[in-house]
Order: C-alpha cells, then structure tokens, then sequence
C-alpha cells in the first residue's frame, strides 16, 4: 500500500465514507491534483497575517438565557429511520 | 395576457388594479409548468396543492381591499437546499431524499409572510457542490436557451426556472457562485448580498462562512424587491447582521452620472471566452455612455482564490456534512453489520462522488498536521483576499467584472477534471471569500446566442449601490427582455 | 514484591452541567427528567439548517468558575468544532474550546490526609455542550437516543496531575462541587450525571519524578467508582511494574458490576477530532466592562469566608470550617447570628442540635423547618436566661414539628423561667440549710461545691430556677460581707 493510499484510508476512515477499491485511484489522482493546485499557497510566507475564520468580523453575539418553546417529540422524530419509545431507534451501542 | 410571465413588481400591479387574481395566476402558471417542465426539469418538488389554497387565500385579502405584502400572489420557487416545513427538502441528494423539515427557513418565512406563493422546490447540485447542476443525484436539469447545455450550478434549477418563467423569481444559494453563475448562464438577474445580510437560519449548510441565501429574478427591479423582503437581522443566526436595510428600490432610475466602476486588472486574463470578454468591454463601454468613470484597480491574490476557496468549502463543508449519519434522519442503509458498519454505509450510499471528493478534502486539510500548511494558511490568505478588495472599492463605487469565463458549456464537459471545473469559478467565489455583495445582470449573448451576464462587486451592505447601478445598465440595453425560444414561452 | 514503594500521580477532568435555564446554543430547556425527546428543537438535535447561538449566562458561569478557582480569563475567546461520530452527537461534531479556553491557570485548595493544605493546579476550564443519552432498548433490540441532554452547557474542568491518591481526588471534587454550589452555576448532581468525571492515572517509584505512561478512565459518575478505579488501575498498573511490564497508553472504560477497567481504545488509534473554528457562532471578547459586570456576581468563597468566621464571629476553627461548607448553611448561621446578637450560642446551636434535626429529618438547610430568625430569637431567650437550657431544646423540639415561635411556644406553655431574685432568695436560704456539708465545703475555698448547690435549687425549682441568677444569690448569701 503506498503512502496516497494510507492517507487516503486514514482519511476516508475519518469521514466515514468507504471507498470502493476501483474510485480509489481516481480519488488519489483527483486529490492529487487538487492539493497540488492547494499547495501554491505554501509560497506565501505570512506568518503574522491574522486569520479570517468568519464570514465578517463578530464578536460577542450572544442570547438571554430565556426559554423558547421546544418542538414536539413527534417533529423531532418524523424522519427518524427507526423510532421506539419516543427515541431514536439504532443498533445496539457497544 | 400571460400574467404568470411578468415581472413581480408588474404582476402586484396587475393584482392591485384587479386586472388579474391570484387563483387564476396560480392555475396559468401550472398549466405553464407542465408543458415546459419536461424539457428543462428544474423542479424536484410541487407544490401544486397548497400553491393553490395559498392563492385562494391572498385574494381573499386582496378581494377586502388589502395589500396582502409585498410579494402578495407572486408564484416563486424556492432551492431544495432551503428548509419549508412539511415539504421535503433534498438538497437533491440520495441522503435526504425523504426528508420532511418541521421548520421553515428565515427566508421562507419571509416571502411567505409578504404572500408569496410556494410553487415548488428547485435541484441543484447535490448540498450545492457543483456548477452546473449535473450532480443532483435526482435529474439533470437543462438550460432553457438550449437543452444541450447546462443550467449553470448550484442553483441551476431556480435559475432555469426563471429563465424559462416556470418562476416569477426564485430563492437560490450562494457559496462560491452558485446564484450568479447559473443567472449569467441562464440571462435572468442575480444577487449574493453582503454576507449576513439575510439569514442562514434553515439553509442547509454547505460552508457555514460563504453560505449566502440569493435571489434570482426576471429584472434588476424585483432583485431588489426581493432583497427589501429578505434583509434583516435574524436572533437565530448569529452571523445575522445587525446593520440598517436600505430602501433597495430607492435608488432605481437613477443616474450613475459621476459613479466609478473598478475593473480588476488580473480578471482579464487568458482563459476568459472571446464573447464574455466582448460583453465586459461593451458593458464598459455602455456606463461610460451612462456618465459613469471606468478605473483599473488590482486585486493582487486573485490567484490564491481557488485554494482558498476550496480549503475552506471543503473543510466546513466536511464538519457540517457529518451530520448525515443515519441515525436521527435521511438515509440509513440497510444490509449492515453493526452501528459502524451503518454509518458507514449510510454515508457511502447517500452521497454522491463529488459531496464525498469534498468531504475527503476537507477531512485531509484539517487533520492533525496539515491543519497549518492547508487551513490556518487559506484563513491567513482570506485576510489578504479582504485587504486587496477594501482597497480596490476604496478607489469606485463597485467592481465590473465577468462572471464566468464561459457562458453555458454542454453536458458532461466539465465534468472530468474537477481543477478545471473549478477554475471556472474563479471571478465568483473571491466574492464569498470577501463577504461582499455581487449582482449579476444579462449583459449580452455569445455568437451561439446563449446569455451572458456581467457581474458588479459592491462594498459591504452595499446592495442599493449595485441595484442603481444595474438597473441603469439593465434600462439602457435589451438583454433582460430576450427571452429563451427553446422552451414554450 | 520488589519492596520499591510507588506513587499514583492524578490528574482529573470533570464535567460540570451548568444550571442555565435554557440550553448553550438554544432555548430548549435544561431540567432533568423529561419525557424522551420532548426538551429539543432542530437547533440542538442537529437537524440541517439549524443554527446555534451562544446563551450569555453559560459564558458567565465559565467566567466566573474560572474566578472562583483563581484562573486567568482568556478575554478573548472563541468556540470550536471537535469532529467525531457517536449516535450521542448529533452533529458529528461537538461545540467545544480548543486552543483559547474562557479559563487557564488556575488552582485549588485541598487538604490531604495529614491534614496539610495542598494546591492542585486547573490546566484549563473550557465551555462545551453536552451529548444525548443512549440506553438499551427492550429485549436486546438496540439502543436508544434521548436528546434531551444534547445542548446542555457543560464545563470540563481539567487539573495538572497534582493529585497522589484517592483521598485527595476525592477532596479535589468536594472542593470543585462546593464551590459550584457556592457561586450557583451547578447542582453537582453526580446522580442526574450533572458532574462527572474522567481520571488519567500514572503510577512510578516515590523516588521518581518522571511521570509515568498513564491511562485514562472514561465517564465516572460516583464518588464510590472513582475511588474504584483509582484503587484498580494503581494496582493493575503496580503489578505490570513489578513484572517488568510497560503500561500502556490508553482510554479506559470502567465496569461499575465487574469492579475491572476494559480497553475502549489504544493511544495509536487516538482520535483526530480536526478542531476548527466554528463559524457558525461570534468570537467571545470579554471587555472590561462585562469582565467587572461578571466579578460582581462573584460570592464571597468557601476559604474567605472560613477565614472571616474565625475573625469576625471569633468562632473555633473546626466550627468555622462545618459552617461554611455550605453556602446556605453559612448563610442561615450569619442570619441567626444577626437576629440571636450572640455568635457563639448560635454557632453551637447550630452545630449541635440543628444540623442533627436536619439529619433527622433529611433536609438541607435551606429546607429547615426551623428558619434562622427563629433560631436567633429562641438564642436571645436563652441568653436573657428567660429559659434554661433544657427548655430551651424542649422549645427547639416543638418548633421543629409545629412551626410555632420560640415566643409563643414559651408563653403558652408558661416555661418562663424563675429570675425573679425574691423567689430565688428563698429557694436558695432552703437549699443552705439542708446541705450545711457543701456550703462548709464552699466556705472552705471549695469552689466546686457551689455547682451542686446549683444543681440542687434546679431541682427544688423543678428546672425553672436561672441558673446563673441562682449562682450569683448562693454565692451573696454565703459571703454575707
């Protein structure tokens, strides 16, 4: 197994999602691409420039601690795949 | 009379002065969908019954001498990414193809509480991952200049369906371009507002930083209708801004005599078609004629965008995707060994390749030790990206430049290389990078005859700039009144 | 045996829920004991669109946890995604603090089994949300999730390995849930699971000071299995020692029924949480303003106030301490206090008869059926030796189970003591006469003797004699100077 396959298992495993042997080299060669294209910006070297993680810039938005009306147990279930009891039904959790 | 093909702002009109209901507006409209719907398929969902109690109900209102709202009896569609309340709502994906919201998003409440009438949920690329609609995991939708083409993506369905006015207008999403790209391939109008503008509470998250609820229309006039019914602070998004709305259609009609538009030097540059290019420059030429001032002005990290962009999509985009886990709602597969095995297999099935190439990426770029070569540095570069574009608009009033550097390419183009698929994004996704406002307006057509849009880049919660400026342009040149003879218009 | 002595070194993270009304990020409420499902709405089950929003209260009671236990405040802050799938998570992610915590560096008193005062250092106290519950379903048909608890605000308290032993993580808790308690940001439930707690534990030779490889118990919620585990695992982890055997890293999970810790997972499988800003909610910036606005609220501490009583009240120091181990126990003391005008018989009072009423009764104090202003009065009868001491706990008595005032109960059931000095001068020329031993005794410099001479004039009086009035007449009329 080569090094792109590891990291791409380890990241598949991450995200949960398997990859079927035959998209596996697509996958390598797409991501590949990709990142190589990502990678340009390893030229910049801008240690000090403070990072933008918001859509603008926010602070402090922030609710009172006063209740709203929760939704109805029949809402919060209407699209559980498997219900029982008034709770989300799945497999046994070990 | 076609009533149900006019222009919101004309059809309220039309209702006001009692020359056309609502009911019988509602059934035209149908009547249009089924005869059209075949060849351009932008719908995923109908709404057909409670379109028509809806209708039955404003003109009740109308019919006791109320103004029932600003979009009293306007039939719109609405993008399947955007939550309505006991209406399924897919992101036209295999993993929530039955599931029911029990919530409205903040822009459904909204144009419902102005009257608007729901006719339907649009596709789209599946969780808005795309530009060209092509990966709706339900159909494919086509354009309605030319079924051969694409509609443009990911809102390609809302924008197809105001194109071929199976929509009086329509509510899109915007994450990197997904409502002006489509709206230049399709010849209608566009906007992305200022991030935080309206609401993300019930948008269906794609990249919870660049997400922006958009709006497609007929014209320039019902674009900024639409965004004075959407603006607003909304408590339940805390990215929500809490700045004054403007009246967006104050500034219609006005001159932009003394106005400067900024032209980006580094967007004219290899790559670009010779017909979009030919439509910027007589889109340059058309405001110099207006009075207003063209100025070239730099955006230094223009090619830093695309890694930019699809460090950060991607990595939000793979936290906020981990949700669909089959537990508490959309698909659960079947045939699984234990819990891991189901979430497993849920997840595998659920989404298409492109959603898993992104959740891929996005895992990769924010695992332990690539976080700071790939995430922290593409949030450093987004600071340069702002910088370069607060000093760009410090010198003009709004930014000209091309949408796309195609107009609609044909199916299965793309498709095979996603670097270049991605790079035809780049004059729109620097947009979302910047939190700015961008408006798309029809601007000219290509030597096949298909639309082209041009694209104004406006300062934060600087809407009404861009509306007066459009609308100028949009009043002086006949592109949004040409319509597409493909479908039964 | 080798005969090497070894040395469990502790470190603890605990899980506090905080006593919000509302959950972090929505308005669900966070009472415990709800029908399944029925405390939630699309924001804190996760569900597509659904956006959170930070509840102010929450980011207080971190702040001012972190005041509480000497921390320093991060003024800047922001809340960040821990990515993991578990059923519980309805997210796939967990909102959480990674690398700016509201609260850093900051420390705790305990005292040790010698009876020292040990310092035990907080790495960190951050903000996070709480996970959904899972139980099993019926006839082994899977498991099931109530979400009622998802959203919840939690802190997560994480210590330095300060702690050597069981005894002292014990302590270390009792302090953190006193103190909780004591600013009001936490019931401390270990029973409704509102605290609990994970133990990284490391064993090595008392000579060392090198750590040794620890592992870390998951999710205990009981004194009792703490203590277990600390027990277990210094054992286990002694004995792989002992036979040359390395421990290695884990995260462990602890069978409460079998007494034994199982392997959940090794450190190479260690989790990649890809924590990232969540850019669904606003940076936290503590200002100035908001910073003196929160430290407002902060109460006087279980130590200050200790040290205070001792001062103030000049209480003795094992009384000071019982007192104020609980806030509202503190309270009703310095409120008797006030009303009785006498520190010392409250402070006995108290201490004596009535917490034993409440351990009776099994109330807290806040529920005594004997309020503080009621003590205080029934203090001040006996300290004006309107009663003697045995009426006064028949007075006690009668208050705890009808309600009545010490006034009323005394004036209705004419308890009144005898101080009227006419009455007593007689009763005393009696009790001279008939015990002409003790009084020579107490002529003789016997001082002692007069305490029987008390004792027999209660007597004659039938207990309603004042006994400090009868002292002081015995003693006028044998020294008739």
């Amino acid at each position: 197994m080569s090094i792109q396959d590891q990291w791409l298992r380890h990241v598949a495993d991450l995200a949960k999602l398997a990859i079927s042997p035959e998209d596996e080299e697509t996958l390598i060669r797409d991501m590949g691409q990709i990142l190589e294209f990502a990678n340009r910006l390893s030229a910049l070297d801008i240690p000090e420039t403070p990072v933008t993680a918001h859509g603008r810039p926010i602070q402090n938005v922030l609710r009172e601690d006063r209740p709203t009306p929760s939704f109805s147990q029949e809402d919060i279930l209407a699209n559980a795949p498997d219900q029982s009891g008034g709770c989300v039904r799945i497999p046994t959790v070990i | 009379m076609q009533p149900w093909k006019m222009p919101a702002h004309a059809l309220k009109q039309l209702y006001l002065s009692r020359e056309a209901s609502v009911p019988e507006v509602v059934t035209g409209m149908f009547a249009h969908i089924k005869q059209t719907e075949p060849a351009v398929d932008a719908y995923l969902t109908l709404c057909e019954e409670s379109a028509a109690a809806q209708a039955q109900a404003i003109q009740k209102r109308y019919d006791q001498g109320e103004d029932p709202g600003l979009l009293a009896g306007v039939p719109m569609a609405v993008k399947d990414n955007l939550c309505t309340r006991n209406i399924r709502t897919t992101c036209a994906s295999r993993m929530l193809e039955n599931f029911t919201p029990p919530y409205n998003a903040a822009a459904v409440e909204k144009i419902l509480a102005e009257g608007a009438i729901l006719l339907g949920k649009t596709n789209m690329d599946e969780f808005a991952m795309g530009s060209s609609t092509e990966y709706s995991y339900f159909k494919k939708t086509r354009n309605p200049w030319n079924p051969q083409r694409v509609p443009g993506g990911s809102s390609g369905g809302s924008a197809a369906a105001v194109a071929a006015r199976t929509a009086v207008c329509a509510l899109g999403s915007d994450t990197g371009g997904s409502v002006r790209q489509p709206a230049s391939f399709c010849g209608v109008v566009g906007v992305k507002p200022t991030y935080g503008r309206f609401s993300r509470y019930g948008l269906i998250a794609y990249a919870s930083s660049l997400d922006q609820v958009g709006v497609l229309s007929q014209d320039v006039e019902d674009c900024a209708l639409l965004t004075k019914v959407l603006s607003g602070y909304d408590p339940r998004d805390t990215t929500s801004a809490d700045e004054k709305t403007d009246d967006y259609l104050a500034g219609l009609n006005q001159s932009v005599r003394g106005l400067t538009l900024g032209i980006p030097k580094e967007y004219y540059r290899e790559g670009i078609h010779p017909d979009v290019r030919k439509a910027v420059e007589d889109a340059i030429g058309q405001f110099q004629t207006l009075g207003a001032a063209v100025k070239e002005v730099s955006l230094p990290h223009t090619e830093d965008c695309l890694p930019v962009y699809y460090i950060i999509a991607c990595a939000e985009a793979s936290s906020n995707l981990g949700r669909y886990d089959g537990v508490q709602y959309g698909r659960r597969a079947s045939g699984y060994r234990d819990l891991s095995d189901m979430i497993l297999k849920s997840r595998s099935e659920g989404f298409g390749p492109e959603v898993q190439r992104r959740i891929l990426l996005g895992t990769y770029v924010l695992s332990a030790g690539y976080y700071d070569a790939y995430y922290k540095k593409a949030q450093q570069v987004r600071t340069l990206l702002k910088q370069d574009f607060d000093e760009a608009l410090s010198q003009c009033d709004c930014l000209l430049t091309p949408v796309s550097p195609v107009t609609a390419f044909a199916f299965g183009e793309k498709s095979g290389n996603p670097v270049e698929m991605y790079l035809t994004d780049i004059f729109t996704v620097s947009v979302n990078i910047a939190g700015l406002p961008a408006l798309v307006v029809p601007g000219g057509q290509d030597a096949s005859g298909m639309p082209c849009g041009i694209q104004l880049v406006g300062k934060p919660f600087g809407e009404a700039v861009l509306f007066k400026i459009a609308h100028a342009f949009e009043q002086s040149t006949p592109w949004h009144s040409l319509t597409p003879k493909e479908v039964a218009l | 045996m080798s005969g090497i002595a070894y040395e469990t070194v502790i470190g603890l993270e605990v899980h506090v829920e905080l006593s919000t009304l509302t959950k972090v990020f929505c308005g669900c409420p966070t009472e415990f004991g709800a029908e399944e499902n029925t405390h939630c709405c699309p924001v804190c089950t996760g569900m597509p669109g659904a956006l959170p929003v930070i509840n102010k209260k929450a980011v207080e009671y971190a702040v001012l946890a972190g005041l509480a236990t000497h921390c320093e405040i991060n003024r800047y802050s922001k809340m960040d995604r821990k990515n993991y799938f578990y059923p519980d998570l309805p997210k796939a992610y967990q909102i959480s603090q990674y690398d700016l915590p509201l609260c850093k560096s900051g420390f705790l008193e305990i005292e040790t089994e010698s009876g020292e005062t040990k310092k035990i250092r907080l790495n960190r106290i951050h903000l996070e949300e709480d996970a959904g519950k899972l139980v099993h379903a019926p006839n082994h048909s899977g498991s099931l999730l109530d979400m009622n608890r998802c959203g919840v605000p939690l802190l997560e308290i994480v210590t330095e390995p300060d702690m050597r032993s069981a005894q002292e993580a014990r302590s270390f808790l009792e302090s953190i849930k006193k103190i909780m308690e004591y600013i009001q940001i936490s019931d401390c439930k270990m029973e409704e699971g509102s605290m609990r707690c994970d133990v990284n534990l490391s064993v090595r030779p008392a000579s060392s000071d090198a750590l040794g490889i620890r592992t870390e118990t998951k999710n205990l919620n009981s004194f009792r299995s703490i203590t277990r585990v600390i027990e277990s695992e210094t054992a286990r982890q002694v004995q792989l020692l002992e036979q040359g055997v390395p421990v290695v890293q884990a995260t462990l999970h602890w069978d409460e029924d079998a007494g034994e810790t199982s392997v959940l997972r090794l450190k190479e499988e260690a989790q990649d949480y890809r924590y990232f800003p969540d850019p669904d909610l606003a940076p936290i910036h503590v200002d100035d303003a908001w910073f003196a606005h929160i430290q407002s609220f902060l109460p006087e501490l279980p130590e200050a106030r200790r040290k205070r009583f001792i001062e103030q009240y000049k209480l003795p120091a094992d009384a000071a301490a019982l007192l104020t181990s609980d806030a509202a126990l503190a309270d009703y003391y310095e409120a008797a206090a006030e009303t009785s005008q006498s520190n010392l018989t409250a402070c006995h009072w108290i201490t004596g008869e009535l917490l034993r009423l409440l351990k009776e009764k099994e109330v807290t104090v806040s529920d005594s059926p004997i309020g503080p202003g009621a003590l205080g009065q029934l203090i001040q009868f006996i300290d004006r030796g309107a009663i003697s001491g045995s009426q006064a706990k028949e007075v006690f008595d009668i208050m705890a189970s009808t309600g009545e005032s010490p006034e009323s109960i005394i004036r209705s059931r004419s308890l009144v003591q005898i101080s009227d000095s006419g009455q007593l001068e007689e009763i005393a020329a009696r009790v001279i006469q008939n015990n002409p031993k003790s009084v020579g005794d107490y002529l003789a410099g016997k001082e002692k003797a007069i305490g029987f001479l008390v004792g027999q004039m209660m007597k004659e009086s039938k207990g309603k004699a004042n006994p400090k009035l009868a002292g002081e007449i015995l003693t006028r009329l044998m020294n008739p100077s």
